[in-house]
């Protein structure tokens, strides 16, 4: 029992002692930072350019072709040329549709004059359509007359086939 | 001086491009309709013919018929 269970040993080098518990103990030291080095979310977006519109070549090509006031000065009498350039505006995204179109009053008029135009137009064809029910209505009157003196002849037809039969039995 | 150009304001002229689109469906459908039709005429006025000519040919044997009852020593 004497080498195991010996004195304790007293170490030679001093143990460290500890620091004294405060409230600045825990926190890291502090910083003089320059207010220009902090940088704001704002400046951020400023600096990337967020606030801009986002703008795709296809966008470009669009605006290109369809701006949001035309001026149609080469505005021309054709309507289909007209709808053609009206369906590529119909791509375009949900703000540019709802936004207002500005036309010239000279082509107001023309627009207004294209559809009394097509007023008569229809109006014409609705015509034509009720006299084509007419004709309908009459040729169908003499295809029944037609149908009738078919019959009339097959029937005097057999007729005169059973009486000649008949007169050649007897 | 230039006149300056007065501007009329369309405001929901994406309403009137869909009924133009709708107004645009609509003549397509009429004019395969009318195409249709023309077929129907067309068949109409083959089988017209078709009549006239049996017809032609209905006279002619009554034509004959009728000659040859009538008058049965030319024949």
């Amino acid at each position: 029992m004497g080498w195991l269970f010996g004195a304790k040993k007293v170490p030679k080098v001093p143990l460290p002692q500890g620091y004294k518990l405060d409230e600045g103990a825990l926190r890291f030291p502090a910083m003089n930072t320059p207010q220009q080095r902090v940088i704001q979310p704002e400046q951020v977006k400023q600096a990337v350019g967020f606030e801009k519109p986002f703008s795709f070549p296809e966008d470009k090509e669009e605006q290109s072709n369809d701006l949001p006031m035309p001026s149609f000065s080469e505005y021309s009498e054709q309507p289909k040329q007209m709808s053609v350039s009206n369906q590529n505006k119909t791509s375009v995204s949900f703000e540019e549709k709802s936004a207002p179109l500005y036309v010239k009053v000279e082509v107001y008029q023309q627009i207004l004059g294209q559809l009394d135009g097509l007023k008569s137009d229809l109006n014409h064809l609705s015509d034509s359509n009720r006299q084509l029910e007419s004709s309908e209505y009459n040729e169908q009157n003499n295809f029944d007359r037609l149908r009738r003196a078919v019959k009339s002849m097959h029937d005097r037809l057999l007729q005169i086939d059973k009486e000649l039969f008949n007169s050649q039995g007897d | 001086m230039d006149r300056m150009s007065v501007f009329v304001k369309i405001e929901e002229y994406d309403d009137v491009l869909s009924l133009i689109k709708v107004i645009r469906k609509r003549l397509d459908e009429a004019k395969e309709t009318l195409l249709k039709i023309h077929d129907l005429k067309n068949e109409e006025d083959h089988q017209l013919e078709m009549w006239q000519n049996t017809l032609g040919e209905v006279e002619k044997k009554i034509d004959f018929i009728d000659h040859s009852l009538n008058e049965p020593e030319q024949f």
